[in-house]
């Protein structure tokens, strides 16, 4: 019994919750470091439309991304929406992170979620759906973040 | 991109680009902005802000070199705000003289 009890534990994660445009995603917690409020970007010239721009952050450059825009793959005419907050996350493969800001209108709440309630949708930045309530939730892969833009 | 060097450190299209002055070898008044020759190309910068000594640089990483403006070597931060490291070899467009 103690063993069951220990494996149905340790296929539960822990997200944050965040809402990007009429998304509501599930970042793994691990991988976040901080949430920022209303971090000032500055745009680049000649960058895909998924990089929002750079920011200084702790002394250090950060090149923030457009969460809802990687998800959807298009991109935005102007460049982001006047997102509110920035997740300061460590992406790309976990031997060989980087350092990235992903740009979302608002940081809910950390949640767990149990594995075997996923919905896998493929490989990618976008891995699986979840039902919480009665809303769609996307979970998102941070190793799948890829700059293709 | 470690060690003590001087920096060129532009602004351009509303950005903030930098470049090892090494790679600079003249800087001029062209019209209402400046040209700055590197190698055998001509960049335009709209202001020359300052030689700065020691910039914090960060290389770009493989997750936002897809993102950047090709010809962008890194990522930096100076007094002025973030800015973008210029690849002498190859600097981004946005930068080229008309």
């Amino acid at each position: 019994m103690a063993t069951k009890a220990h494996a149905a534990q340790s296929e539960q994660r822990r997200y944050l919750l965040v809402r990007a445009g009429s998304r509501r995603c599930a970042v793994p917690v691990d991988r976040v470091q901080k949430i920022v409020r209303s971090l000032v970007l500055h745009a680049v010239p000649g960058s895909s439309a998924h990089l929002l721009g750079l920011a200084q952050y702790g002394g250090e450059p950060l090149a923030v991304l457009d969460l809802e825009a990687m998800l959807d793959g298009g991109a935005k005419a102007g460049g982001g929406r006047g997102q509110r907050m920035t997740i300061v996350v460590r992406a790309g493969a976990e031997q060989a992170t980087e350092t990235v800001g992903l740009a979302v209108d608002d940081a809910i709440q950390v949640i767990t979620l149990n594995d075997k309630d996923l919905r896998p949708t493929g490989p990618g930045l976008a891995v699986a759906e979840a039902l919480i309530g009665d809303a769609l939730v996307t979970v998102v892969d941070l190793q799948g973040l890829a700059g293709e833009g | 991109m470690g060690g003590r060097s001087l920096w060129l450190v532009l602004r351009r299209g509303g950005c903030l680009w930098g470049i090892r002055s090494e790679h600079v070898r003249l800087v001029t008044g062209c019209g209402e902005g400046y040209c700055v020759v590197v190698g055998d190309r001509s960049l335009v910068a709209d202001e020359v802000l300052r030689v700065h000594l020691d910039l914090n640089v960060r290389p770009v990483g493989p997750i936002v070199r897809g993102l950047a403006p090709p010809g962008s070597a890194g990522f930096g931060v100076c007094e002025h705000g973030p800015l973008v490291v210029i690849d002498p070899q190859c600097p981004p467009a946005v930068l080229a003289a008309k």
